[in-house]
């Protein structure tokens, strides 16, 4: 009967069979460098397009986002080809259309693929824009077009969620709240899957966003912090109409 | 302050360079055991530094780097073979049995590592980090972002899989 050494030697004998694996710096250097500017590129699109909807009377698209270290923002600012050393960062998704606006420090990651609307895809998925900032927590996002209203979409979600992490979530999410999402309804459902997960979910013009909040460094359904990050970045949340 | 991000910037591309050399070879080791394709296990590779290389000034120890590093090339493993619909296509070939067998040694590692590939994707990664990387069932667990508990029980279930299926094999 085979045996945990067993397998551990399997192991090690499969990966050493491999030899030195021949690593590349200089070219997974210029990949991690493409990364980057295809994101910073992204963002500096995003700030021109929404420099001339203002100009054009468009609309009020600059949110009302504060900086969580109370400096005053500044669209300005936000020149850089890197995002992260921006102090702020209006993010545009290439792939679904809205745009969010990111505290001082964040860094955003496009999804290389689109969300075909199954399950629940977490937030390292290629079908995910990713923000991750300072603290443990990080965000994610994605959209699909959808006949559902808010309710069933939600509900969807519920069902996705226990399908990809049914080993991890309990049964139902340990509360659901209606908010805001880019001032249309939305609902967040709060769970505890071993670690803090909220989900934020809205259907708008046919098509049902998800933006998920993970923070690995509290095991609770909610935490005051993470709540108050995540409803100001819903709050800035710009959809395509 | 474009001196600064400069500066910055240069000791970024330096510090990934290091580290790329430093982890990328083990990394490549275990996207390999994940995936069962030394190509991709590359890709996957690269593809985890360009996703951390954002993170480096962020990164408040140093030393979590190869942490960070696996548990951000498990969820790729992961999503890579969700999202491209290739996994039971490709994890059948790979399953397939040699039709000519070496030693017995090695048809019973192809064997195990074929069933290993048809594991769960879960299954598979805690196997491959609890008995590959030694990881612990607390260590295993941060990375897949479960419990410790369900780390026992992916494991667990995955054993009994691999036994179920070694049986009757020649040893």
């Amino acid at each position: 009967m085979m045996d945990e050494h067993d397998l551990r030697e399997m192991l090690h004998r499969r990966a050493n069979a491999l030899g030195t694996p021949v690593v590349d710096a200089r070219k997974a250097s210029r990949r991690a460098r493409g990364r980057l500017a295809v994101n910073g590129a992204v963002a500096m699109v995003a700030i021109a397009v929404i420099a001339l909807a203002g100009f054009a009377g468009v609309g009020e698209l600059r949110s009302s986002w504060v900086p969580a270290d109370g400096s005053t923002p500044s669209a300005s600012t936000v020149t850089s080809p890197t995002p992260s050393l921006s102090p702020r960062v209006t993010f545009a998704s290439q792939t679904y259309g809205y745009s969010v606006t990111l505290p001082k420090g964040w860094t955003a990651f496009q999804a290389s693929a689109q969300w075909d609307g199954k399950g629940s895809p977490g937030s390292e998925d290629v079908v995910a824009d990713q923000f991750i900032g300072l603290t443990a927590a990080d965000v994610w996002a994605f959209a699909a077009p959808t006949t559902k209203s808010l309710g069933e979409y939600g509900r969807a979600t519920i069902t996705g969620t226990l399908e990809d992490h049914g080993g991890d979530c309990p049964a139902r999410p340990a509360a659901q709240h209606p908010i805001q999402i880019g001032g249309h309804p939305g609902m967040l459902l709060e769970w505890d899957c071993g670690l803090l997960i909220n989900q934020a979910v809205a259907v708008h013009n046919g098509v049902g966003y998800f933006f998920g909040l993970r923070d690995p460094s509290v095991h609770a359904a909610s935490d005051a912090r993470d709540r108050k990050l995540f409803l100001r970045l819903l709050d800035s949340i710009q959809f395509a109409d | 302050m474009s001196g600064s991000t400069g500066q910055q910037a240069g000791f970024d591309r330096d510090k990934l360079a290091d580290l790329y050399v430093a982890h990328a070879p083990e990394a490549v080791r275990l996207a390999f055991l994940l995936t069962g394709d030394a190509g991709l296990a590359e890709d996957l590779v690269q593809d985890a530094f360009a996703r951390l290389v954002g993170r480096l000034r962020h990164l408040r120890d140093p030393a979590a780097f190869g942490a960070y590093l696996r548990r951000t090339i498990v969820n790729l493993a992961t999503s890579h073979f969700r999202h491209r619909r290739v996994e039971r296509t490709y994890l059948e070939r790979e399953a397939r049995l040699p039709q000519q067998l070496g030693n017995a040694n090695e048809a019973l590692d192809e064997a195990m590592q074929a069933i290993l590939l048809r594991l769960p994707q879960r299954q598979r990664a805690a196997i491959v980090l609890r008995f590959y990387e030694d990881l612990s069932d607390v260590q295993t667990a941060e990375i897949l972002q479960c419990s410790a508990g369900t780390v026992r029980s992916l494991v667990s279930r995955a054993m009994k899989t691999l036994r179920e299926q070694l049986e009757g094999m020649p040893r």
